[in-house]
């Protein structure tokens, strides 16, 4: 009998590869190079098993490189939960859940421990530093909480040269990150009031697997409920598991942290980090001695062996879905695992999505609600829809929107204009023949960027100048049509002459740390209007930022997408929750053309409960998902016949059960992206088991279907159809 | 032409002007003399729009270029499109 190694590899093959293993001994997790093909790949040891000598001629395992510590059978498990939820290779599970480095057939050195810079006396550097130096400024006043690398280079590109000159002078120190036990006192945790203790009570004194819905209205102090349970939870040896919706945030989250555990080692885990970052990031978690993890949704499958605590922050947002790939959620991952770990989770929300929130309703979870505002004399803002028909209006502002601005400018305030569409208008159009911009490679309008001088496609990239003339009759007079952030900046300044407008969207702040230098500008209160995209939306808190005016909201309501509405009521939530966080009111404002609709009488109730119960009963109605469980295939091609006929052969696959709705494969919504043409097919069941059943057995066969040049998925629990 | 007006331009950098111009003249209609007086909506682009632009307000003028429709849905609504100008006086 010889020993061999069942390894799983990144191929798109559901199967596990078999090595022979000579001589040594080797675990199950282990790291393995193996041949495959004419080439190497790094792999994961799934399994071992004895096999007759000659029985079979196997390839041997090439070498172990020992680099990364034996992967936990708790973990692998958590892989194979994951691998057949989604229907995907453990291969490529596991490589998902790995740090790049640990994926290629290299062994991986670290380069060095990693340090954290800190600053004493954040006074004395200032002092020391150019009063008009704010990029080196602002980054000196991070300082005051011990920072890695990467956040500091976050906050400016050249941070790093700033801080080694700092530390030959001796200005700052820098520690490694394991020595950072004995550093500062914690910054004291503010009194919590009773809303907040009681939920604290109730997450710090849940024995085994609870999950928690933490309900509280924007401003209501979810953070803070987290951080000191989480307070508990350190306090008795175990890691803390803390998702965030945007990478955007994870700075913002890191240093409010920080400053409150100074003793603990955080490790934050977010792609905008180095691959050497992340592997150090994700082997200190791994080995026990990160005690809080905290990043974005691939965070959820870090190893984490003492973990006592998951929180998922703002659980409702879609970034949590992975779109491409392992489509995983990495919301539902984080529930599974705490009830493998038999420990409580906690999901907060203003907004939570309609799946968490029935399964509140039915009990399965348990509600806490944080019903006011954190802040004494906070007082959640007015909200007034502003009909846009023959209504007064400049620019597409209506006349009462702008006063409200001039008002708030007026005392001092700052003001925010919200229009989730970035650009300077959706197409360009001939007004004359009706031509307008479009993609040749996607069924969709090309954007204009006037600033560039380019017209671009959002969804793939591609992009030209601007034509001189209508490429159908010739006129030269082409015209800019509707209206997106860069076009709203130009027609605020025009009517506020002299105010400082700051556009924050993903082209101004494309440039690392723009993103951090516009908040900074905020805070620092150097605008007066924000003009924002749905990246002002969340997790920002600004103290003088009263009044918020909506722009463009309706696009949500007439969506074939069953849950545009329930995100739009979660983006315009969020939005009119940044204004008024503190003493004085805020005001919102939301134009629309269509204000009989129900869903903006449901806005103005203020109440999430009716606009959760309404969308609820007719999603029970209508048999939509949470009350029936989805699966997606998504089929792209050069022609859409191609597409359909492929969809037809997986239709094929399945065996007819009673409570299974197998659709026919019809053209999805954006017919053509990126040159192909796409075509879905759904697959609906009364409940997860049966879906899960229904794949399973459908499995065999669609593992040998033949898809030529076709590009298949499956999308189990889609978010978007 | 009544007034001068705003120069615009198109996103591609094309400076264009859009105006109103004066016309008055006698003409002979169905053998009889008669006096005309309308104002038309004009419309120059490129160099013709930076020349026009540079023009005393109430110049007078002869133009000559060709009609076109404001838009698609609106074709009985006619904009003169300039091409050539001369100044009179």
């Amino acid at each position: 009998m010889i020993c061999a190694a069942q390894v799983a590899l990144d191929v798109p093959l559901t199967r596990l590869f078999s090595y022979a293993v000579d001589g040594g001994l080797l675990a199950v997790g282990e790291r393995v190079f193996v041949p495959f093909g004419h080439r190497v790949l790094s792999g994961v040891v799934a399994g071992l098993e004895e096999v007759a000598e000659g029985s079979m001629t196997l390839k041997a395992v090439q070498s172990v490189p020992r680099d990364l510590p034996c992967l936990s059978p708790e973990w692998l498990a958590l892989c194979r939960f994951v691998a057949d939820y989604y229907h995907h290779p453990l291969g490529q599970v596991i490589a998902t859940a790995l740090p790049a480095v640990f994926r290629i057939p290299e062994v991986f050195t670290p380069a060095q421990p990693p340090l954290l810079y800190r600053c004493d006396d954040v006074e004395a550097l200032l002092a020391r530093l150019a009063a008009r130096a704010t990029a080196q400024r602002r980054v000196a006043q991070a300082l005051a909480v011990p920072q890695t690398a990467a956040s500091l280079r976050a906050l400016a590109a050249p941070a790093m040269r700033w801080i080694a000159s700092w530390l030959e002078q001796g200005w700052i120190e820098a520690v490694p990150e394991t020595a950072m036990a004995k550093g500062k006192a914690a910054t004291n945790a503010p009194v919590p009031n009773p809303e907040q203790a009681r939920a604290v009570e109730a997450i710090a004194s849940a024995e085994g697997f609870v999950p928690f819905l933490l309900f509280g209205v924007t401003g209501s102090g979810k953070t803070e409920v987290y951080l000191q349970t989480i307070a508990t939870v350190l306090a008795r040896g175990k890691q803390a598991l803390v998702l965030v919706p945007e990478i955007n945030l994870t700075p913002q989250a890191e240093s409010a942290f920080r400053a409150r555990f100074p003793q603990a080692r955080i490790v934050s885990l977010h792609s905008r980090l180095n691959d050497s970052e992340r592997a150090q990031g994700w082997l200190a978690a791994m080995r026990g001695e990160a005690d809080i993890v905290l990043g974005t949704r691939l965070a959820v499958l870090a190893p984490l062996p003492r973990l006592g605590l998951v929180v998922v922050d703002e659980e409702h947002d879609a970034s949590f879905k992975q779109q491409d790939g392992l489509r995983y959620s990495a919301r539902d991952i984080a529930v599974y695992r705490a009830s493998q770990e038999g420990i409580p989770v906690v999901l907060g929300s203003a907004t939570p999505s309609l799946e968490s929130w029935r399964n509140a309703e039915s009990g399965r979870y348990r509600l806490l609600e944080l019903p006011a505002r954190a802040v004494p004399g906070a007082a959640l803002p007015e909200l007034r829809v502003l009909s846009m028909r023959r209504a007064p209006q400049r620019d597409g502002l209506h006349e009462s929107a702008i006063a409200a601005i001039g008002r708030a400018l007026d005392r001092g305030e700052q003001a925010l204009v919200f229009i989730n569409r970035r650009g300077y208008a959706p197409t360009l159009a001939c007004g004359e023949c009706g031509w307008s911009a479009s993609c040749r490679h996607c069924s969709a309008r090309l954007v204009l960027h006037l600033g560039a001088r380019r017209l671009r496609c959002h969804h793939c990239g591609y992009e030209l100048r601007i034509p001189p003339a209508c490429p159908d009759c010739g006129n030269q007079d082409l015209k800019p049509l509707g209206r997106g952030t860069q076009r709203l900046e130009e027609n605020l300044q025009a009517l506020f002459p002299g105010r400082n407008i700051l556009r924050i969207d993903r082209d101004s702040t494309r440039r690392k740390g723009a993103m951090d230098a516009a908040l900074e500008a905020v805070h620092a209160g150097e605008a007066d209007i924000l003009v924002g995209t749905q990246m002002l939306a969340k997790g920002h808190d600004f103290p003088r930022l009263n009044c918020v005016l909506v722009l463009e909201a309706d696009s949500g309501l007439f969506s074939v997408d069953y849950r545009a509405e329930e995100r739009l009521f979660a983006l315009l939530t969020q939005v009119a929750g940044r204004a008024g966080r503190r003493e004085q009111p805020g005001e919102v404002l939301v134009q629309t053309q269509f204000p009989e609709h129900p869903f903006y009488a449901q806005l103005l109730q203020r109440d999430y409960r009716v606009f959760a119960d309404r969308a609820l009963s007719e999603r029970r109605d209508l048999r939509l998902p949470p009350f029936a469980a989805w699966a997606l295939f998504r089929a792209e091609a050069q022609q859409l016949d191609s597409a359909l006929e492929f969809l037809r052969t997986v239709k094929q696959c399945f065996v007819p059960e009673p409570g299974l709705t197998i659709g026919d494969p019809v053209a999805a919504t954006m017919l053509k992206k990126s040159g192909l043409e796409r075509a879905q097919l759904l697959v609906s069941a009364e409940n997860r088991q049966l879906l899960q059943r229904a794949l399973a057995m459908a499995e065999p066969a669609m593992d040998r279907l033949k898809a030529g040049r076709i590009r298949w998925s499956l999308d189990v629990d889609p978010a978007e159809v | 032409m009544l007034a001068t007006g705003p120069l615009r331009h198109t996103p591609a950098g094309l400076p264009i002007l859009e105006t109103v111009i004066v016309h008055q003249s006698e003409q002979q209609e169905a053998g009889r003399p008669r006096k005309v007086d309308c104002e038309a909506p004009i419309l120059a682009m490129g160099e013709t729009a930076l020349a026009l632009h540079r023009s005393p307000p109430g110049a007078r003028m002869t133009v000559k270029g060709f009609l076109a429709a404001r838009s698609l849905r609106r074709k009985q609504d006619l904009v003169l499109h300039i091409e050539e100008f001369e100044l009179l006086n």
